[in-house]
Parts: C-alpha cells; structure tokens; sequence
C-alpha cells in the first residue's frame, strides 16, 4: 500500500470510527430516554380516565380517515374493527383511491353502502377527482368516497380530510387493526393537555396473528424470519425510536398507519403534501414549522400503549420495494425541509431529530459500503490484519443485536404483547441473526431509495401482496 | 497508548457481555412479568370480595401485605366511582378509619406525578367526594396529567361546589387546563343550575365561553339562556355555532329574539343563517306547541 493511500485509509477508517462511535452514543442516549419515558407512562392510572372519556358526552369526535387501494383481502375486517371501537363519537371515511378490485363492492357487501351527499368542510387540495360519495344504510357513521387514484396515498387522505367533520382526525391505513381502546388512549393527550396538537402511537405487524369480526383473538410472532425482523425492527423504531424523540418534543414520524391530528392544524398547513412519498413525517415537520414559526408552545407526542396491528411484506421483494420508497421518501423529506437543519429555531428537531435523520438513517447505509469497502480492501492488501477486522465486525454485529435487544427489553419489561415466552424466545434469536443476512438487504435498499430520491424518481402506491385478516385467507394481490 | 488490538478486544469484550446482560436481563423480566401479572390477579381476586364485606357494613381488618394493601387501595378508587349514597359513605368511611386517607393525602404531595394522580382518586374515595379542596389545589399542579386528573376526578365525585374552581382554571393563563377536560367534568358533576360557570362568560378566551355555551347547552341550564344568547355574536364565528346549538337543546322560545336578530345580522345566506333559521323554526314550533 503506498503511503497516499495509507493515508486515506487511516482518515477514512479514523471517521468511521468517530462517525459509530457518535451514533452508538446517540442510540444509547435515546434507549434509555426511551426506556424512562416508557417506564413513566405504564404508571399512570388510565383505567378510570379512559372509561369516564369513553362515558362522556362531550369527547371530542375522532373522523378516522382510512385511503384504501385494492384492500379487498382486508377491508372488511379493517372497517369493522373501526366500527366496533370504544369511543363516544367517530366518523369513518373510507377513500377508494381508483381500486380495480372489489373493495368498495365487499365494503358495500357488508355495511349497504347508497349514494349520499357528503358536504366539504376544509378546502383543500384535492388532485384525483371524486366519482361518488356514499353512506353506510347500516353505519351512518361510515362513509366511503371513491376517487380516481393518482398514485399517491396521500391524495387519497386528503379526499378524506376534506369531508372530515370532528374536532380531531386520525390516519390509519386499509390493512389495519386498531385495538378497541387504541383511540381513547391516543386521544387522551390531547383532551388532557391543550398544547398537544398530534399523537401517535404504536404499529405492530399483525402477521401471525389471528383476528375475528375486526378484533384480534391471539398475538403471536409470525412464522418467516421476514416478518419476524420486522417485528422487532417495529419494536426499535416505536418504543425505543419514537418514545424517546417524544420524550425531547423532536418527534419526526407519527406513522401514516396510525396517527392523530388536530383537524385545525391539520387544515392549517393544508393537509398532506401530495408530492411526497414520507407523507406523514412531512405532515408533522410541517407541524413542527408552524408553530415554531409563530414562536407559539405546542407538543407532539408519542403514547407507546395503543396498538394499531398491520399487515406487513411477507417477501423480500415487497419488503424492498417498501423499503426502497421509504428511503427516497425520507431523503426527499429532510431535502425539502433542509432549511431547518441545525436551526436552534426549530427546537430538538431542528438541532437533534433531523441531523440524526440525515446522518444516521439516510447516509448510514453509504457509511456502511464505505466501511466494508474499506475493510475488504484493507484486508486483501495486508493492512488491516484479518483478526482485526473479524473483531471489528463481531463488535459492530454485537451492537446491532444489543439495539434489538434492549428494544425487546423495553417491549418486555412495561406491555409484555407477546404473551408466549416462546415468543419472545423467537425474538431474540431473531436479533441475533438479523445482523448476519438483513442488515445488508436493508441497507441496499436504502442506498437505492436514496439514489432515487437524489434523481428524483417518481413513485407512488406500491404493489404489495395482502394475505388479509381472515385466518386461511388465500393470497389476493393488493398495493400499499 | 493502546494499540488498535487492545482497543478491539476491549471493545469485544463489552460488546458480547452487553448482549449477554441484555439476554439475561430479558429472561428474569419476561418471568417477573409472569409471576407479577399472576400475582395481580390473584390479589385483585381476593381485595373485592373483602371491599364488598366494607361497602355492606362488616368488621373487614386492613390487609397487613402491603401488596394487598396496595391492591385494595387501587380497587377502593375504582370501585367508588360505581357505588353512590350510603355504600360509598361505608367504604370511604372504612378507608379513612384505616390510615388511607392520611396514605393518599401524603400521596398527592408525591414528586412522582403518576403517584399525585393515583393518591386523589384515592382521597377522593376516603372522603366519599365531601372534602373536595385538597382536589381542587391540584387543579394548579405544575404536570398538565395531574391537573386533568384532579378536574376529572372532581366531575365524576359529582362535586358541583369545584365548579367554579374549574372554569378559573381552565381560564387560568399559568397551568391551564384544557377546555375539553373541564367541559367533561362539569359534564359528569352535572350541576343543576350555572351559577358556577359565571366568570366563563366574560373570559376574552374562546375556547373558555365556547366550552360554557356547550356545558350549559347539554346540562339544559336554562338560567344560562340570557348570557349565552350575548355569546350569538358574528364576529367570533366559533362561539357564535356553539352558542344557537346550545339555545337549541334548552329549547326555549324565549330565545327566539334574539335568534331572529344573530340572523338579520348574518345574512340570509350561507351554513350559519341556514342553522340558524332551522333553530328559529323548532323553537318557533315549541311555542305553537306550549300554546293552548
């Protein structure tokens, strides 16, 4: 190796090591803020306090905005969990966003849909036009909309938004299922506390799990190791991700399948941003912006207890195509809002939340193939000595699973879902394993969505695979 | 200075023993999780039967456990809020004679704000709801949970007297409550007329006078007709809406002037002169109906 490339080696090697070293330090910092936080929210008495909103009269209504894309497999289940949950007053709207299967046939089936006039109330944009409106003869408390789809989800939640007539409006997708109590907790902040103006709370993959007549009957952990990293990548991302931004007021992503919106602020930054594929992190940036502009206090809050359960990607295939979009709609996110970074301004997400984004989530792949590039190329010409570099390794696998773990740890130390000690056997060897095979599929597929969102690529729903709720369902093809 | 290879090996050595702590650390929660669930409902199983000796007049001895204890005092919160009259004063009365009371006093001066929150439903079962002050002071605590906590629990203990105390603070500017959390509470305490919610009228808040037109509204106060009807004023649209709704439910004609006079203002057109002709008409229909 001569002494130039020497050089460039050791800088580069030196700046990885600072560069995990800054990121360990900063994911542990979050871990425990997370497990704090967690900790805090299991002791309070919330039995009594859900049960007396639940008995009052004058609860804020929650519409429940649902976009739908050839759901067939799940729709009927999805809907009838919303029909069935514990909250004095909700409102339902289903958009079929230009589906070709038979969502709104089956959502007819179940519920006698008939044409009906749904006044605007929030004029907002609105691309695909609407090509009917109708109400539920069953469940006047459900509407369905059907559009012309242009590709994008978020299109189809602001057709629902603007028919929207509660005080407060919450996101879930098609494929979901909200636990009966999910609401009352995730409304809670915002009845208790006027500065609260979003709230999200926790996704789960529902794979595995068996549901009758909209209500999950068993939790247990899926059969494929697809599915079952996904847990615990849902795991890291919400109880310890999302608590701890939480915890600082730097909350980024209240997830698209689950989240709770004041319908003024909502209205106020004009809806979802129909161009981007992070639709709901821009939403709540967007939030953020606001009110740190006007200098007003406001808080954005994550509850770690409700549960939405959703379908996830039970291929690779699909996974990649998720994680691809994901990737690109995260880059094309922080470019966009690239003014606020490291702006005191805009607070802990401005200073923390999204240099750790850009750092971290989007460029942590690119860091990763320079790393193993290095590595390689270092071990091929002699100057990296081979045990090194197997310790080196063995170090940073060993703290991909510590991250999983204390996810876990979390998970099992306050809620305790999975109530199989099977289960959670099943999950920590899924940690142990994850960092041997998934970890570069993922970051492959990140470095792919940000390519795409650097060349800007357009994208929209993508083509996923739904199995639906209903145990022995056979496989239909749906997007999402 | 170390070399790399020392650094590495350390770094090793951490890493797996992390992992290893982490396993373990998940195996001894996962079976503490079992055994603390099945010991809940062992217990929450035993303190009933023992809270409905208490609510039926019996001599009941306060368990020595202090899991036990711990346990009725949760069940004893929960279970005032569904007995009324001569069973509730029975458990609060059996409460206070064993020291709870005195627990849940020092409880809500706790620096734990989940604890302030548990140790008032308490108080307020010891007390059967009568000695709603120390309550009310926790309208003005500094965590926004504790101080809703305290509005609900004085709405559900049926207090009207803490009427007043809630709508100054749900109008106060330093720790406030939200109007929603105090409309509930009013809600649930359910006063019979609404000389408590007098200062709401004049707050220059929105949010505060909207609540009161829609508590008034829903209880029915008909004493609250004359200022609710001040509230029917275009320029705050919002209060304007909640203020005809609220004539509405009261459903006296007496209002209809000043109905008739919000829509000369409004116009004859648009969603609000439209609501408004429709409240004009049912109360319209009321008075034909009320006329002999």
């Amino acid at each position: 190796m001569t002494g130039t490339v020497a050089t460039v080696a050791t800088a580069i090697t030196v700046l990885l090591t600072v560069y995990y070293l800054v990121y360990n330090v900063l994911f542990g910092a979050l871990v425990t803020r997370a497990a704090f936080a967690v900790a805090a929210e299991v002791a309070w008495p919330d039995d009594l306090t859900h049960e007396l909103t639940f008995s009052n009269p004058l609860a804020p209504g929650v519409s429940v905005l649902v976009p739908a894309h050839n759901e067939q497999a799940g729709i009927v289940e999805s809907v009838t969990s919303l029909l069935e949950l514990r909250y004095p007053r909700v409102e339902i709207i289903v958009v079929d966003d230009g589906s070709t299967d038979r969502t709104v046939a089956l959502l007819d089936e179940h519920f006698g849909l008939q044409p009906a006039e749904i006044p605007i109330t929030s004029p907002i944009t609105q691309e695909g036009p609407t090509t009917a409106t109708f109400r539920s003869v069953d469940h006047p408390e459900l509407i369905v909309i059907s559009k012309a789809s242009v590709g994008r989800r978020s299109d189809a939640v602001n057709a629902a938004f603007r028919r929207a007539t509660q005080p407060l409006v919450c996101m879930i997708d098609a494929d979901s299922i909200l636990e009966p109590d999910a609401l009352l907790h995730v409304v809670q902040p915002l009845i208790d506390d006027p500065l609260v103006v979003a709230a999200g709370g926790v996704v789960l993959p529902s794979n595995g799990a068996r549901v009758e007549r909209g209500r999950l009957t068993s939790i247990t952990v899926p059969s494929t190791w697809t599915e079952r990293t996904q847990v615990l990548e849902y795991l890291r991302a919400f109880l310890v991700g999302r608590s701890g931004w939480s915890a600082v007021n730097g909350l980024m992503i209240i997830s698209g399948a689950f989240g709770l919106f004041r319908r003024d602020v909502m209205a106020e930054v004009g809806g979802l941003d129909e161009t981007s594929l992070a639709e709901d992190a821009d939403l709540v940036v967007a939030v953020h912006r606001l009110f740190r502009d006007r200098k007003e206090p406001y808080k954005v809050v994550f509850v770690p207890e409700p549960v939405c359960w959703t379908e996830v990607p039970s291929t690779l295939t699909i996974l990649a195509n998720q994680r691809k979009r994901w990737s690109q709609g995260l880059g094309e996110l922080l470019g966009k809002h690239r003014s606020m970074l490291g702006r005191p301004r805009y607070g802990a997400l401005g200073l923390v939340t999204m240099p750790y984004f850009l750092a971290f989530e989007l460029l942590g792949p690119v860091a990763e193939l320079v790393g193993v590039v290095v590595s390689v190329v270092g071990v091929l010409t002699g100057w990296v000595p081979l045990p090194v570099f197997t310790a080196y390794f063995a170090v940073s696998v060993l703290l991909s699973v510590g991250v999983s773990l204390a996810a876990l740890l979390v998970e099992e130390s306050s809620f305790a879902r999975y109530p199989r000690a099977r289960d959670s056997a099943v999950l920590a060897l899924t940690a142990l394993l994850e960092p041997l095979w998934y970890r570069y599929l993922h970051s492959w597929w990140r470095i792919v969505g940000l390519w795409r969102a650097l060349r800007r690529t357009r994208s929209g729903w993508g083509e996923m695979t739904r199995t639906g709720f209903a145990p022995g369902a056979a496989d239909q093809p749906s997007d999402g | 200075m170390p070399s790399v290879g020392v650094v590495t090996e350390w770094a090793l050595g951490l890493t797996a023993g992390a992992v290893v702590l982490l396993l373990l650390a998940i195996l001894v929660v996962r079976w503490n999780t079992t055994r603390r669930r099945r010991t809940q409902r062992r217990r929450s199983s035993q303190v009933l039967p023992l809270l409905l000796q208490v609510i039926d007049g019996e001599q009941v001895d306060r368990p020595r456990d202090r899991g036990m204890s711990s346990a009725l005092s949760t069940a004893a919160a929960d279970l005032t809020h569904k007995v009324r009259g001569a069973e509730r004063n029975e458990l609060a009365a059996w409460l206070t004679s064993h020291g709870y009371r005195e627990a849940a006093l020092a409880g809500m001066h706790s620096r734990r704000p989940s604890r302030r929150a548990r140790s008032l439903e308490l108080y307020l079962a010891a007390t059967a709801g009568t000695d709603a002050q120390p309550v009310a002071a926790l309208l003005r605590d500094p965590h926004p949970r504790v101080r809703a906590a305290a509005a609900r629990a004085l709405g559900d203990s049926g207090a009207a007297s803490a009427v007043p105390d809630l709508v100054a603070a749900v109008a106060s500017r330093r720790r406030t409550i939200s109007p929603s959390t105090v409309a509930m509470a009013i809600v649930h305490a359910a006063p019979t007329n609404a000389a408590g919610l007098q200062h709401a009228w004049t707050s220059p808040d929105v949010a505060v006078r909207t609540m009161a037109a829609d508590i008034a509204g829903y209880l029915g106060l008909a004493d609250a007709r004359p200022q609710i009807e001040a509230q029917l004023d275009p320029k705050d649209p919002e209060v304007h809406d909640h203020a005809v709704a609220a004539l509405l439910r009261i459903g006296d004609p007496r209002s209809l002037p000043a109905l008739t006079a919000a829509r000369e203002r409004v116009g004859r057109d648009g969603a609000r002169a439209h609501t408004l002709a429709v409240v004009i008409e049912s109360l319209r229909a009321t008075d034909r109906g009320s006329t002999p």
